[in-house]
């Protein structure tokens, strides 16, 4: 199902160019950033092998920026539906503090940078996949997917469970098992998180003709979807036992929390419409960021502790 | 014939801002990539995998 581009002719982009530091460094997303980071960090020191630590703060360096570029580019992007969504009218470019031009300028050079920075000063590997997540985040999600299909954040999720991978490809050269799991409780947890987020803000998204999947099908559908991505956090979480990255501490917590993340779930499915369900929703969105970084954390404590894994 | 505007003085203000930040970037860079070279020397001559 696709939903031609939208059309804003009530929507003037003001001319800018009075940008300040603060204004550039918004452009970046340092919430999103800051995610990013961490779990780059859970990567990185998961990552079987070792890495000099100057040679891994480079990395996340790179891993900031390239995310920061991304950021960039998606604003540049998306100015004309962030100016009619209220959660991100107040951004630069809409706001008129930044030219699209500058966005993308500056977008552009961050991303360039990161990849031969990381290139250069890492490897070629996690430079070429740092590339590749730039490119998924920008070209295939933002461009490709986030207008026309419902399916959006499910594909689109990827981009954001790269770092963690890229990270650990600058610490062993290669893609193994290990970094797939972690990958995947990224993806797996992208659509239940924005989901939750889209049934409460479903207005914004319908504004701006973004095709949500609870504008295109419905909101019981939605609530059935998050259900059923809950259920596969299940198995999914389990990956780094398996893998032979987590241990017994991982194992206890990230199975406690993906239960309790489970139950919100089931409570979104289950709330009547109106105000109770939207406190589910504002439940399991709040709670889902709480989970990822919890689950990345004990991830992050077991190896800080040198803890021994289960497989 | 095309018609050269001076800068007004808040502009030389803000030029000369972004060049001071850009000049920070640049010799961050610099110092990135000075240590980061002398790490892989040292990690060549102990014979680590660089």
């Amino acid at each position: 199902m696709s939903i031609e581009h939208a059309e804003f002719s009530d929507v003037t982009l003001p001319l800018g160019g009075q940008g300040t530091a603060s204004d550039y460094f918004a452009l970046l997303k340092p919430r999103v950033m800051s995610l990013v980071i961490f779990t780059a960090i859970v990567g990185l020191v998961a990552a079987p092998g070792h890495i000099h630590p100057w040679l891994g703060f480079i990395t996340i360096l790179c891993i900031a920026l390239g995310a920061g570029a991304s950021g960039a580019l998606n604003m540049w992007y998306e100015a004309d539906i962030d100016a009619v969504m209220k959660r991100t009218a107040k951004r630069p470019i809409p706001r008129g503090a930044i030219e699209p031009g500058e966005a993308l300028g500056f977008g552009m050079t961050l991303a360039a940078g990161s990849v031969v920075m990381m290139g250069l000063l890492v490897n070629w590997q996690s430079a070429a996949l740092l590339l590749f997540t730039i490119f998924f985040y920008v070209v295939i999600y933002t461009i490709g997917l986030k207008r026309f299909t419902p399916q959006n954040i499910v594909i689109g999720g990827a981009a954001g469970a790269f770092p963690p991978m890229v990270a650990w490809v600058a610490v062993t050269q290669s893609v193994d098992l290990g970094s797939i799991a972690l990958f995947l409780l990224i993806f797996m947890w992208t659509p239940p998180h924005f989901w939750a987020l889209a049934l409460f803000r479903e207005g914004d998204y319908e504004a701006a003709n973004i095709p949500m999947l609870p504008n295109v099908a419905g909101r019981p559908e939605t609530r059935k979807q998050i259900l059923i991505y809950s259920l596969l956090l299940v198995p999914t979480v389990a990956l780094p036992v398996l893998t032979g990255t987590a241990g017994l501490l991982y194992a206890a917590g990230a199975g406690f929390l993906t239960l309790v993340f489970l139950k919100a779930a089931v409570d979104i499915y289950r709330a009547p419409e109106g105000a109770v369900s939207d406190k589910a929703c504002k439940h399991l969105f709040g709670f889902s960021i709480y989970w990822l970084f919890a689950v990345f954390s004990l991830i992050l404590v077991e190896r800080l502790l040198n803890l021994p894994v289960l497989m | 014939m095309t018609e050269i505007k001076a800068f007004t003085p808040e502009d030389l203000k803000r030029r000369r801002k972004r060049a001071t930040v850009m000049a920070i970037c640049l010799a961050a860079l610099l110092v990135i990539v000075f240590i980061t070279t002398v790490v892989k020397i040292y990690q060549a001559a102990h014979g680590v995998h660089v």
